[in-house]
């Protein structure tokens, strides 16, 4: 069996590289996944405020490129209590990303958030995922992290539980995660 | 280790944030101190509460679904039978009321 050693590999009509291997084993390859990293957790929170506070999703990356992209996806699991209303924030760094710039007066800009108006939420938990692509610019350490507040009548919300939590077993205390995968640009 | 949040929201109504890695906090995010004592006093009457109307709740549960009673009501009509009082005295009788 042979070894090619080389560090560059690109296409005879390519003007850069397609492939290029890292003395570390490592292969950049532009628009494929090279870093994989995920927080999950089962700890509950819960908020019955308008400030933004930690749902404990947080997850560091460090970029192996300053031009790659940071894929984030999180699932986020989420109870409240009758008639209640969940925003999120997605934090990288103090920065907040990929909010909405499209809500006026009392409205919220957001990435995603959830509703309530049901007669019997506070019993039921329910998923919400999302995903953006960003842009971080960096090969230092990254912490991204997801917080949440509640948004209509102090009413509170939570992370990973319902609000009412009676011993039947359709009561459902939950993981949420976050997932961070840079891709190669 | 999993807080009691509505223990402690009942103990401590400046409560806004809880959180079971940090703990309690109030709106302008300043840490609450906990005193289990006071939790655990909340928790017990939280729990009183809840007992008074569970049967509320254990009797949904049992009560068959409205197409099945009404069923039951159309045929004890057909056949003079008490299928239908009997399924709710059951329900009642099974989930009584604390007195």
């Amino acid at each position: 069996m042979s070894t090619i050693a080389t560090t560059n590999i690109k296409h005879a009509s390519s003007s850069s590289n397609n492939i290029v291997l890292g003395s570390n084993g490592s292969a950049y390859m532009p628009g494929h996944i090279i870093q994989v990293v995920q927080q999950t957790t089962d700890s509950t929170t819960s908020t019955s405020g308008t400030t933004y506070v930690d749902t404990g999703l947080s997850q560091a990356i460090t970029p192996t490129s300053s031009s790659s992209k940071i894929l984030v996806t999180c699932c986020v699991i989420y109870g409240g209590q009758d008639d209640s209303y969940i925003g999120f924030k997605i934090l990288r760094g103090t920065t907040s990303i990929g909010e909405s710039s499209e809500a006026t007066g009392d409205q919220s800009n957001v990435p995603f958030g959830g509703s309530g108006d049901r007669s019997f939420m506070r019993f039921m938990t329910f998923p919400l995922s999302y995903s953006y692509l960003d842009s971080p610019n960096t090969t230092s350490s990254t912490t991204y992290k997801i917080q949440f507040a509640s948004r209509w009548d102090s009413n509170t919300v939570y992370i990973n539980r319902p609000d009412q939590t009676p011993d039947y077993n359709h009561v459902f205390y939950t993981t949420s995660t976050l997932t961070l995968m840079e891709v190669a640009a | 280790m999993a807080l009691d949040h509505e223990a402690i929201r009942k103990a401590y109504p400046t409560a806004v944030t809880v959180d079971d890695g940090t703990g309690a906090f109030d709106k302008d995010g300043n840490s609450i101190t906990l005193v289990q004592s006071n939790i655990d006093t909340a928790r017990t009457e939280l729990n009183t509460a809840a007992a008074a109307v569970k049967y509320k709740e254990d009797r949904a549960k049992a009560f068959a679904s409205i197409g099945d009673q009404l069923d039951m009501q159309y045929w004890d009509a057909v056949n003079g039978t008490t299928t239908w009082k009997d399924h709710v005295a059951k329900v009642k009788s099974d989930n009584p009321k604390p007195s």
